[in-house]
């Protein structure tokens, strides 16, 4: 038992290597991308892309050795830590990208007063707030602000949707 | 090269008659200098028809307060919520923040507005004097030593800012890389656009900003039910003697205000390195010379200090290269640029003697503005701080979606709100696995530029790498970049060693007193 619970704690001590070695990846996955997709090009086209993406891959690659050698010595595990645990902030995190998407994906329909409404809505509905007044007060209160201060006192050409084009007679900033 | 008198007292005279835009100009930049993504440059753009009807004197009034007063807002949310207003304000991040969490808030936005300030208005009546001489030194960095500053820019930025300077050298790396995406520049052919026509120009900076500082910020915030600890919260609560100790620090690090505003002002007279370099250099800078440089980063007041005043150093240190050699030093100046020429105005050299009422009134206006700026915002500092009682359950929402749509201001691209979301992930994954953010918004910004000077380079030297080691100038800054990797690195590992002598002597004198 004793043994169990002492190897745990090791593992929990050890570094998440994993974790670390999202970025680099991502940057040399994307590093790689640029360099083959501009490999036809002329040079001067090419030249930046292969200075800074050369140094990019030689110093991921000093990265991956320090990981490896971390490895070697037992002091670091590939595993990814928080981003592999299923935490509730981590449910959280997800459904508000997903509302975000949502937002981003219906704003040149809905308008920006209307998108904004909703997705303040959703958010804080997804974070936990459940007072119908609260959830309904900071809706409508940002999304009036922004109406107000953006779109009619600043003529900011936000995506218009029934909200901006009903009250555009009124007041301007529709289509 | 003396000042006439009658100009003198007519520039006075004209810039008091233009208090009445000025006053508007910079509780307007407060405000939107304190929302993360609605910078200075957008504000400006989106109001662009209102200040081309304007009379020009009073259009660049407008326009100067209001960029000189963001670069102050962006330190509110800097210290407040650890998410800088401005790339300018990333520095002040560091001590800022956590002297807020230490329950100092009150204390470091009142240093904040007074470093801010004072270092502007200190640096806007030096250059007015300094301004045919600071000119000249725009003229003496070319191409090749740009492309030295910019990288060692960036070196510094991970030596000084991350845990791991391996790591903020790579996240670096890889904004320059983000920065590289788009057309070239003399083909027009587009390079790892992914297929997106809106890539084609580049990456959009304001959506990197947003994403890379807001939206990573709030997805990191949305683990506490509020911004500061539970415990803290108590200590956050806005008092006059808070602001009277804010007051009582300022004045004892006078100096270093004075000295981290002039940092700021040479570093803004060269093209390209802005407020977010001359932060860093001046933090760095202002840890290497203090007396306790390990009390960095633990909420030090003069890590406050150094970055707000150098940031506002930069205000008019930036403006210098636009009016006096016509390349704008900035995004903000860049706007500037296209109002002036809007109006008739030929920037160069000889805008100093066809119009020296423009060429120097700008300076008198910034001057103007931070006056104005002291009698405005240090009464409302006591109120700021309260920021961070808001839930995080309000707080998380209210960010995302204000500065989602922040993103689609500046281009009035919807793909913009979609590529904000996109670096709110990578910049969520770095800060969670100690990548530097800022190092990958710099290398962001930075790289259309480092692009446009490494390639000028290479053309005079007909392709060859060898031409940036070509100038004394250069390779002094080269040595630099060398010792900023170097010296960190051979710091850690002396540590390192004291650390291991320290626990080798222990055990030892701890047997030695069993015996």
């Amino acid at each position: 038992m004793s043994v169990d619970v002492s190897r745990t704690l090791k593992q929990r001590r050890k570094a998440q290597l994993g974790a670390d070695l999202i970025i680099p990846v991502l940057a040399a996955g994307f590093t790689l991308y640029y360099l083959i997709s501009s490999f036809n090009l002329v040079w001067e086209a090419r030249a930046n892309g292969t200075v800074v993406g050369v140094t990019l891959l030689v110093l991921i690659a000093i990265q991956v050795a320090r990981v490896v050698v971390q490895l070697r010595n037992g002091t670091g595990s590939l595993g990814f830590g928080d981003f592999a645990q299923w935490t509730p902030a981590q449910g959280q995190r997800l459904m508000l990208i997903a509302a975000l998407i949502v937002f981003v994906m219906t704003i040149p329909w809905l308008g920006t007063t209307l998108g904004l409404f909703a997705v303040m809505l959703a958010a804080m509905w997804i974070l936990g707030v459940r007072s119908p007044a609260t959830l309904l007060g900071v809706a409508v209160g940002v999304s009036a602000t922004v109406y107000i201060v953006f779109i009619v006192l600043l003529g900011a050409r936000f995506p218009a949707g029934p909200i901006e084009n009903g009250l555009a007679p009124l007041f301007g900033g529709g289509i | 090269m003396g000042w006439d008198n009658a100009l003198l007292l007519s520039l006075i005279t004209d810039t008091l008659m233009l208090t009445w835009i000025v006053v508007p100009a910079v509780l307007l930049g407060i405000v939107v200098g304190a929302i993360p993504g609605f910078s200075a440059q957008n504000t400006l753009i989106i109001l662009l028809p209102l200040t081309l009807t304007m009379d020009i004197n009073v259009a660049l009034a407008f326009m100067v307060s209001l960029y000189c007063a963001t670069h102050l807002g962006g330190g509110i949310p800097a210290i407040l919520v650890n998410m800088p207003g401005t790339g300018g304000a990333a520095a002040t991040t560091l001590d800022g923040y956590q002297m807020t969490l230490k329950g100092k808030a009150q204390q470091a936005l009142v240093l904040c507005f007074v470093a801010s300030t004072v270092g502007g208005l200190v640096t806007s009546v030096a250059t007015v004097a300094l301004l045919p001489y600071l000119a000249q030194l725009g003229l003496y960095l070319r191409s090749v030593e740009m492309v030295a500053v910019m990288v060692f820019g960036l070196v510094l930025i991970a030596a000084i800012a991350a845990d791991d300077p391996l790591k903020g050298i790579i996240a670096g790396f890889f904004g320059l890389m983000i920065g590289a995406i788009g057309t070239d520049h003399i083909y027009g052919t587009p390079r790892a656009a992914f297929g997106f026509l809106e890539l084609y120009d580049g990456v959009p900076l304001v959506p990197a900003l947003i994403g890379l500082f807001a939206i990573s910020e709030a997805f990191s915030m949305m683990e506490r039910s509020t911004v500061v600890p539970r415990s803290s919260v108590v200590d956050t609560k806005a008092q006059w003697a808070d602001t009277l100790e804010g007051l009582r620090l300022s004045l004892k690090y006078w100096w270093l205000t004075i000295w981290t505003s002039f940092v700021g002002l040479l570093i803004g007279v060269v093209p390209g390195a802005g407020a977010s370099i001359a932060s860093f250099v001046a933090y760095q800078q202002a840890r290497m010379f203090s007396k306790t440089p390990e009390e960095f980063g633990k909420g030090f007041a003069p890590g406050v200090v150094a970055p707000e005043s150098a940031n506002n150093g930069v205000t008019s240190g930036t403006l210098v290269p636009l009016m006096a050699i016509g390349v704008p030093g900035g995004s903000t100046a860049a706007v500037m640029m296209v109002v002036l020429q809007y109006h008739g105005i030929v920037l160069g050299p000889r805008l100093f003697i066809e119009s020296p009422d423009i060429a120097y009134g700008i300076f008198f206006s910034m001057t103007l503005s931070y006056i104005v700026m002291i009698f405005t915002i240090l009464p409302l500092a006591r109120y700021m701080s309260q920021v961070v009682l808001i839930p995080t359950k309000i707080l998380v929402p209210l960010i995302l979606s204000l500065t989602i749509v922040g993103a689609f201001a500046n281009r009035e691209y919807v793909f913009d709100m979609g590529l904000a979301l996109v670096f709110g992930v990578i910049g969520y994954i770095a800060r969670k696995t100690n990548y530097h953010v800022t190092a990958i918004l710099i290398g962001v910004i930075l790289g259309p530029l480092f692009e446009q000077y490494l390639l000028r380079s290479l053309r005079i030297g007909q392709g060859d790498l060898t031409i940036l080691f070509s100038s004394t100038t250069a390779n002094v800054l080269w040595a630099f970049v060398v010792l900023s990797v170097l010296l960190p690195w051979l710091r850690g590992k002396q540590q390192e060693r004291q650390r291991k002598n320290l626990q080798d002597r222990a055990p030892t004198a701890l047997t030695g007193d069993q015996a």
